[in-house]
């Protein structure tokens, strides 16, 4: 009974151990990975372009332009069309983005069809590489 | 005692060696840039706009004259006489129609401020049609302007009707008239005018 006892009281200081440690390391900072809602070591600094194509009067493409080479290729865009109110209208990606000449473009074909007239201004996020 | 602590140290290092074990079956944390960019940007329209592909006018006190060729469409109440034209929108199929203006030169008012009214035509014509084999028409006002001083250009709002054209409807023109009784002579210019042909201007998205 006593040594299962030790047995215990031994993995539950690992255990402690392993936690306090993680703890430590804190937040992943040097990966880019977005810190209150800031850009961290993105690929891109100047930010884009975009060029729409229609069908019907409803968006099916856009053409995301001025993407910095070679420092987004193999990142994923993807892109969100707004209304004038802010809400979202039109979505499409990712797509991964090629190696290209700089500055590149990639097409990302949009769903949601909205209505050209109601697109008011975009998102676009190139997550990687 | 001594047992007891081999015991524990066994158990440590082996919870130890499985985390390491796990741990590296997780692979590597690769570095990752991530950029966003938000702005406001609008769709661009697109434009056009083109002359009639044939006009003429009809003339109740001369219900079998032609008047295809002539410089002017006439549009008078108290002698009926309407304008029809004829369009082809400029604009691709199924285009999302934003605005659509007809626009006719009015080189001779009327000698009081008149309301012309747009119709529909509902059965085909020509510009050698006249008034004794007139199309039929739309009782329906599709749009109603009023008219201006001598040289300006009367425009109505066809946006609603050219829609419906690119949207595969039937198309058969316009027939303009005056909506009122009385004299009131209206000339505007025709295909054949000199100053400023019929138009009809189309602002879209493809």
């Amino acid at each position: 009974m006593k040594r299962l006892i030790l047995v215990v009281l031994a993995l539950a200081v690992l255990g402690t151990a392993s936690v306090a440690l993680a703890q430590g390391l804190g937040p992943l900072s040097s990966s880019g990975v977005g810190v209150g809602g800031a850009a961290v070591d993105p690929c891109d600094t100047d930010g884009f372009t975009i060029a729409y194509t229609t069908s019907a009067g409803a968006v099916t493409d856009v053409t995301i332009g001025g993407i910095a080479e070679p420092g987004c290729a193999g990142g994923g865009l993807s892109v969100t069309l707004t209304d004038a109110s802010g809400t979202a209208i039109g979505s499409g990606g990712p797509v991964a983005v090629p190696s290209m000449a700089d500055p590149g473009s990639v097409v990302v074909p949009i769903a949601g069809a909205p209505y050209a007239g109601d697109v008011a201004g975009f998102r676009a996020v190139i997550v990687g590489p | 005692m001594t047992r007891a602590i081999v015991i524990v140290v066994v158990v440590a290092l082996l919870a130890a060696g499985a985390s390491i074990a796990y741990a590296s079956t997780l692979g590597p944390v690769t570095a990752q840039h991530l950029t966003r960019y938000a702005a406001a940007s609008t769709v661009p329209t697109s434009s056009c706009n083109a002359a009639d592909d044939y006009d003429t006018w009809i003339d109740a006190t001369n219900p079998t004259t032609k008047h295809g060729g002539t410089a002017t469409l006439r549009v008078n109440a108290q002698r009926p006489s309407y304008a029809l034209l004829f369009f082809t929108p400029c604009a691709p199929a199924n285009a999302a129609i934003v605005g659509a203006t007809l626009g006719l030169y009015l080189g001779t008012s009327p000698n009081k401020q008149r309301t012309h009214e747009v119709h529909d035509i509902t059965s085909g014509w020509s510009n050698a049609t006249t008034w004794s084999t007139q199309p039929s028409y739309s009782a329906t006002v599709a749009a109603s302007a009023l008219t201006g001083a001598d040289g300006s250009t009367t425009t109505w709002d066809l946006t609603a009707d050219v829609q419906a054209i690119v949207d595969g409807g039937t198309n058969d023109g316009w027939e303009i008239q005056d909506n009122g009784s009385g004299n009131g002579n209206a000339l505007y210019d025709s295909l054949e005018g000199a100053t400023q042909l019929p138009n009809l201007s189309i602002t879209y998205y493809p």
